[in-house]
């Protein structure tokens, strides 16, 4: 009847104790964002104005049958500025880069491409934050790396880095 | 006669835009806002909420039912979005183990009952 007792208590122990590790867990997990969502999900067929000219594009239509990045900016976001020497340094290894310019003015982010230099192949106005919707982005910047069968790859909340670039250039 | 068509119209129209706008509120509190802590998208002004309120509108006056936009926006965003988790093979424990606790807690309240009569 003892033994039972302590069975009992060493049962209702190893209980409490797998509670207490799993709300601790809980309490102290980083709250990232979930990229992995649209990882391995196709790249929506997104159609919208060029920055450069009044055309409708469709980013389908601009790549060039290889792998090629998709990165969200807009001048008004300090973290587009520093991600972008990155994105420069993919340009200059021939990486295929369309921008989609998030609730941003022409004139603006004509001034900001004139004043970074320009990574992009196209840029994509993105006034009303719609195509973001349909790339589940959060915010700017966010960059999509996507094959050449269209489907996305990988994908970075926040500016991008050289692990990144690394990335991209060993995948290719 | 013209005076009362246009009267209904002019009723109709704002009857259309209030059912709009009560559905759009009704959906976005039951999304998350997902770079905010604790608040939904319909309580939050950020860029992120704002635009999901903004596309949910124009979902609902494209006539889309409320199940579409949801999935549309769960397969963006994931599970996560919503408030009310789905039932999912992931989340099962999460709506068994309140059951599950009861059935126990009954089984041995009875036990006790029967062993101290």
């Amino acid at each position: 009847m003892y033994l039972k007792k302590e069975f009992k208590i060493f049962i209702l122990l190893i209980f409490f104790g797998l509670l207490f590790f799993l709300f601790y867990y809980s309490l102290y997990k980083t709250k990232d964002f979930e990229p992995k969502v649209m990882i391995g999900k196709q790249f929506p067929n997104l159609t919208e104005e060029s920055l450069f000219n009044n055309e409708i594009l469709n980013i389908r239509h601009i790549s060039d049958n290889d792998l090629f990045v998709v990165n969200i900016f807009a001048s008004w976001c300090a973290p587009c500025k520093v991600e972008h020497p990155f994105l420069m340094k993919l340009k200059n290894k021939n990486i295929l880069i369309i921008g989609i310019n998030y609730k941003d003015t022409k004139d603006n982010a004509k001034k900001f491409l004139r004043k970074f230099k320009n990574p992009y192949q196209e840029v994509l106005l993105d006034y009303k934050g719609e195509l973001s919707i349909n790339l589940g982005a959060y915010g700017v910047p966010e960059t999509y790396l996507v094959d050449k069968n269209f489907k996305i790859i990988d994908k970075q909340i926040g500016p991008i880095n050289n692990d990144f670039v690394e990335k991209v250039l060993n995948l290719r | 006669m013209k005076y009362f068509l246009v009267f209904y119209f002019i009723l109709i129209n704002i009857a259309g835009a209030n059912e709009v706008e009560t559905r759009t509120a009704t959906i976005s509190k039951n999304l998350r806002c997902l770079v905010c802590d604790g608040q939904s998208v319909y309580e939050s002004n950020s860029d992120f909420a704002r635009d999901i309120k903004n596309y949910v509108k124009k979902e609902i006056m494209k006539n889309r039912t409320d199940k579409e936009i949801y999935d549309f926006l769960i397969s963006k965003y994931g599970d996560s979005i919503i408030f009310n988790p789905l039932l999912t093979l992931k989340n099962i424990m999460l709506w068994l183990a309140p059951a599950i606790f009861f059935i126990i807690g009954i089984f041995i309240i009875t036990r006790r009952l029967n062993v101290t009569k």
